[in-house]
C-alpha cells in the first residue's frame, strides 16, 4: 500500500476512534461535549512527555496515558453535573482552550513548538512498518467499536439513554444521574486517549494547534452527520468528513467551511444523522 | 338562526403514524358556545391546533367566516380573530400579568379601547386586577389559567378555542374557570372548548360533539347528552 | 391509626424558595399498606412535598423516617433502591425508549448496582419475563414495543405507574396519576391502585378528583400555602369547614 493511503486510513482510523468515543459522551449520556479534542490531546501528550521526558517504555507509557485521560476525563466531566446543557456546551469549549493553552504556553509540554522525537511502535528493536501501524490501529478501533456496542446494549447504556431522555426522571426510578454520566465521560476520555497515543505516536510529533476548538467541532459534525447514538453512524461521519475533502482536492482548504454546511443541511434535513432515525442510510437498511 | 363563525369539512390531519383527524365536521355559529367531548387521544387537541394553523391539514376545508383558511399561516388565522388557549395555562412567566394582558391586544391601536378593554377583562377576572404588577410565572395554577384566558380575550376574538381548561386545578377553580365560561357565553361570544369531563360541558355548552378516533360520532345538546345511553356509559360512568 | 405500623414519617418538614415558605412544618405519618391521600389548592406545595420525600428535594428543615430509617440526606436515586417508587404530574416517560424499555430501565438498579456489573445485558429472559409481568399488570404489555411519547396520556399515565412497579417499591407516590384522564381510563387505574395496595404496597395520592381520593383513600391530608389544614378521614375532610372555603368551594355531595 502507498504512503499516502496508508497514512490517511490511519487518519480515518484515528479519527473514527474520536468519533465513537464522543459518541458514547453525546450520544449516549446526552452531555454535548464541543471540546473533545481537549481529551485527545491530553491523550497525546501525556504519551508523548512519558516516552520523551521520561523513557518510559511505549506500552506502560499508554497505558499510563490511558489513565491520566480517563482521570481528567472524569474531573472535566464534573461540571456536567452541575450545568445544564447549553452552560455544558459552553463550559466544555472553555476546557478545550484551557488546555490547548496550556500546552501551548509552558515549556514543560514543548510550548508553541511542541513535542518531537515521540517513539513509533516497535517490535524485536526494529520499528513496525506502517502497514502494520495501520493494522493495529485498526484492531483499536475494532476495540472501540466493541466497547461502543457493549455499551449500548446493557443495562449501563440503557440507562444512560433513560438520563439523557429525563434526568430527574431516571433519578427517582433510581438510575443514579452522577454515575453514568461520568462513567460516560470516563470510558468516551479513555478512548479519546487512545486516539492520542495513536496520533503522537504516528506522527512523531505533536503541537497545541493540533487539537484546536475547529478540531472538536469536525469530531462532534462527524458523529451528529452519522447519527448520534448510533454506532454506524459515527464510523461513516469519520470517514465522510475526512475521505470526502481528500478525493475532492480543490475543496480541502475549505475543509471546515464544508463541515459547518454539513452540519446545518443535516440539522435541518436529517437531525438524527445519516443513520439515526428517519436517516436516509438507515430507512435504505431497513428496507432491504 | 345565527350564521356560522366557523365550518370545519372532513378535516384529516395525520402524524407520523397516527391519523389523529379523519373526516371530521363540525360548525359553531355566531354566540354559540360549542363543546367537543372525547377521551384521550380522540383528536380533540389536534382539532383546535388544526384550526389555529399549529397542524398542517392533510384533506379538508375550514371555513372561517366565509373564508377558506385552511392555507393560511397561524398568524394571519388570529388577525382574522380567532383565539386559542392551549392546553396547561401558557403564559409568559417573566413578564407580569399587565404585560401579558397588553400582548394579548397587540393588534389594537386605539389607546382608549384598549383601557376600556381592560376595564371589562378585570370586571370578568377580579382576580388578575390585584395581581396586576404580579410575574406572571409567580401566579397558581387556576390564576395562569384566568390570564392566559383573558389574554386571549383582550385580541376580541371572533372565536375563542380553549383547550381542556379545567386540567389539573382544584375543584373551586374548576367551577371557577366554567363560570367564567358561562359569563363569557352570555356576553355574546363564540366559543369552542375541548373537555373530557361531560358533566362539565354538559353545564355550559349549547352543542355537545362527541370526538372519537379522530371523527365525530354523535351531536347533541345538554339533554340528549345526559340522556343518551351509550354517552352516559363511556363519558358519565352512570 | 389502623395501620400500627408506620413505613413513612414525614418529621415537620419546611421548605423555603428565596423568601417564600412552601411548606411550614408539614407533620404527619402513614402506615404500612395504607392508600393516603393529599389534596390542597394549586401551589399549595403538594408536589414540593413529593420531591422531599422521593429526594428530588432537600428540605429546609425537619426529617423524612422510612422504615423507622432517617433518609433525609439521601438522594433520590437511593430512596428508589430502598423501596420509593413516584410518578409525575406532568408525564416524563423516557421518550425515546420503548415502552419496555423505559420499564427495563428502571427495573435494572434491582440487580446491577455498580458501574462494572451495569455492563451486563440486561434483557435475559428472565428479566424480561419480569418486566412483561409489570406491564400486564398496567396494561400496557400490548403496547411493550411503542416508543414512549407516542402514547395517549392515559398510557403514559400506567407507564409512569409501571415504571414506578420496577424498583419494586414498598411505597408508591401518585402525583395527579387521574389528571386528564377519561372516566373509563380513571376506573382502570382506580382498580389497579386497589391492586397494587392488595399486594402490601403502600400508596400515597396527589389527586384534584375528588371522588377518587373519597373511594381510595382511608386517611386525607389537606394542606394550604404549605401548611396542614386538615388530616383525617375523607368524609371528616370534606365536612371540615376551612378545607370547604378553601378547595372545594362547595360543599362536597
Amino acid at each position: 500500500m502507498g504512503d499516502y493511503l496508508t497514512t490517511l486510513l490511519i487518519t480515518v482510523g484515528i479519527y473514527t476512534i474520536l468519533s465513537l468515543s464522543l459518541n458514547i459522551i453525546v450520544g449516549y449520556a446526552g452531555q454535548i461535549s464541543l471540546g473533545h479534542a481537549a481529551f485527545w490531546a491530553i491523550g497525546a501528550y501525556s504519551f508523548a512527555v512519558l516516552t520523551t521526558k521520561y523513557s518510559i517504555p511505549f506500552v506502560e507509557a499508554a497505558f499510563f496515558s490511558i489513565v491520566i485521560t480517563t482521570l481528567v476525563g472524569i474531573f472535566l466531566g464534573l461540571p456536567s453535573l452541575r450545568v445544564s446543557e447549553d452552560f455544558l456546551a459552553i463550559t466544555t469549549i472553555g476546557i478545550n482552550f484551557i488546555v490547548q493553552g496550556i500546552f501551548n504556553s509552558f515549556d514543560y509540554f514543548g510550548g508553541a513548538m511542541g513535542i518531537g522525537n515521540i517513539p513509533f511502535p516497535t517490535m524485536h528493536g526494529d520499528m513496525i512498518s506502517n502497514n502494520t501501524f495501520l493494522f493495529i490501529t485498526y484492531l483499536l478501533v475494532a476495540l472501540t467499536i466493541i466497547i461502543s456496542y457493549i455499551f449500548k446494549v446493557s443495562w449501563a447504556g440503557l440507562a444512560s439513554f433513560a438520563i439523557k431522555d429525563d434526568e430527574l426522571a431516571a433519578d427517582v426510578s433510581g438510575i443514579s444521574p452522577v454515575i453514568f454520566k461520568l462513567l460516560s465521560f470516563a470510558i468516551g476520555s479513555a478512548l479519546a486517549g487512545l486516539a492520542g497515543i495513536l496520533y503522537a505516536s504516528f506522527m512523531g510529533f505533536i503541537s497545541a494547534n493540533d487539537f484546536s476548538f475547529p478540531v472538536s467541532v469536525a469530531i462532534l459534525a462527524m458523529v451528529m452527520v452519522g447519527g448520534e447514538g448510533t454506532i454506524l453512524g459515527p464510523i461513516f461521519g469519520a470517514f465522510l468528513l475526512i475521505l470526502l475533502p481528500e478525493f475532492f482536492r480543490p475543496i480541502h482548504s475549505y475543509r471546515m467551511f464544508l463541515y459547518g454546511i454539513l452540519l446545518v443541511l443535516m440539522m435541518i434535513y436529517q437531525p438524527n444523522g445519516f443513520f439515526g432515525k428517519k436517516g436516509i442510510v438507515w430507512s435504505m437498511i431497513k428496507k432491504s | 338562526m345565527e350564521k356560522n363563525i366557523i365550518e370545519i369539512k372532513n378535516l384529516k390531519v395525520r402524524y407520523e403514524n397516527i391519523q389523529a383527524l379523519n373526516n371530521a365536521t363540525l360548525n359553531v355559529r355566531k354566540g354559540e358556545c360549542v363543546t367537543i367531548v372525547g377521551a384521550n387521544g380522540a383528536g380533540k387537541s389536534s382539532l383546535l391546533k388544526a384550526v389555529m394553523g399549529f397542524n398542517k391539514t392533510d384533506e379538508g376545508n375550514i371555513i372561517f367566516n366565509n373564508q377558506n383558511i385552511e392555507n393560511l399561516p397561524t398568524y394571519k388565522r388570529a388577525a382574522l380573530g380567532i383565539s386559542f388557549v392551549p392546553e396547561g395555562a401558557r403564559v409568559f412567566p417573566k413578564i407580569n400579568v399587565l404585560g401579558n394582558l397588553l400582548l394579548g391586544a397587540y393588534k389594537e391601536k386605539d389607546k382608549e379601547k384598549i383601557i376600556e378593554r381592560l376595564d371589562y377583562i378585570y370586571s370578568l377576572f377580579p382576580r388578575l386586577k390585584e395581581r396586576e404588577k404580579q410575574l406572571a410565572g409567580t401566579l397558581s395554577g387556576g390564576e395562569r389559567q384566568m390570564l392566559a384566558m383573558a389574554r386571549a380575550l383582550m385580541g376580541k376574538p371572533l372565536l375563542l378555542m380553549m383547550d381542556e381548561i379545567s386540567l389539573g386545578l382544584m375543584p373551586k377553580l374548576v367551577d371557577m374557570v366554567f363560570e367564567v365560561v358561562e359569563e363569557l357565553h352570555k356576553s355574546g361570544i363564540t366559543i369552542l372548548l375541548s373537555e373530557q369531563n361531560a358533566h362539565k360541558a354538559a353545564e355550559v355548552a349549547d352543542r355537545i360533539y362527541i370526538l372519537e378516533l379522530g371523527k365525530i360520532t354523535k351531536e347533541t345538546d345538554k339533554e340528549g347528552l345526559l340522556n343518551d345511553p351509550y354517552i352516559k356509559k363511556a363519558y358519565l360512568g352512570k | 391509626m389502623e395501620h400500627d405500623k408506620k413505613i413513612l414519617e414525614v418529621c415537620n418538614i419546611t421548605k423555603q424558595f428565596g423568601g417564600l415558605k412552601a411548606l411550614n412544618g408539614i407533620d404527619f405519618s402513614i402506615g404500612d399498606g395504607e392508600i393516603f391521600g393529599i389534596v390542597g389548592p394549586n401551589g399549595a406545595g403538594k408536589t414540593t412535598l413529593f420531591n422531599i420525600i422521593s429526594g428530588v428535594l432537600k428540605p429546609t428543615n425537619g426529617s423524612i423516617i422510612y422504615k423507622h430509617k432517617n433518609i433525609t440526606k439521601l438522594g433520590a436515586y437511593k430512596r428508589a433502591r430502598l423501596g420509593i417508587g413516584r410518578t409525575f404530574q406532568v408525564v416524563r416517560p423516557f421518550a425515546h425508549l420503548s415502552v419496555e424499555e423505559n420499564v427495563l430501565a428502571a427495573y435494572g438498579i434491582r440487580f446491577y448496582y455498580n458501574p462494572l456489573t451495569s455492563f451486563l445485558k440486561y434483557n435475559t429472559d428472565k428479566h424480561k419475563k419480569n418486566v412483561d409481568d409489570i406491564l400486564k399488570m398496567v396494561g400496557l404489555y400490548e403496547l411493550k414495543d411503542r416508543v414512549s411519547n407516542e402514547l395517549p396520556l392515559g398510557f403514559q399515565r400506567r407507564l409512569e405507574i409501571a415504571r414506578a412497579l420496577a424498583v419494586n417499591p414498598k411505597i408508591i407516590l401518585l402525583d395527579e396519576s387521574f389528571s386528564g384522564l377519561s372516566f373509563s381510563e380513571i376506573e382502570s387505574i382506580k382498580k389497579l391502585v386497589v391492586d397494587l395496595n392488595k399486594r402490601g404496597i403502600t400508596i400515597i395520592i396527589i389527586e384534584h378528583n375528588m371522588p377518587v381520593i373519597m373511594e381510595l383513600c382511608q386517611r386525607v391530608l389537606v394542606i394550604n400555602y404549605g401548611k396542614k389544614i386538615a388530616l383525617g378521614s375523607p368524609e371528616d375532610v370534606v365536612n371540615n369547614r376551612e378545607v370547604i372555603e378553601a378547595y372545594l368551594g362547595k360543599k362536597y355531595n
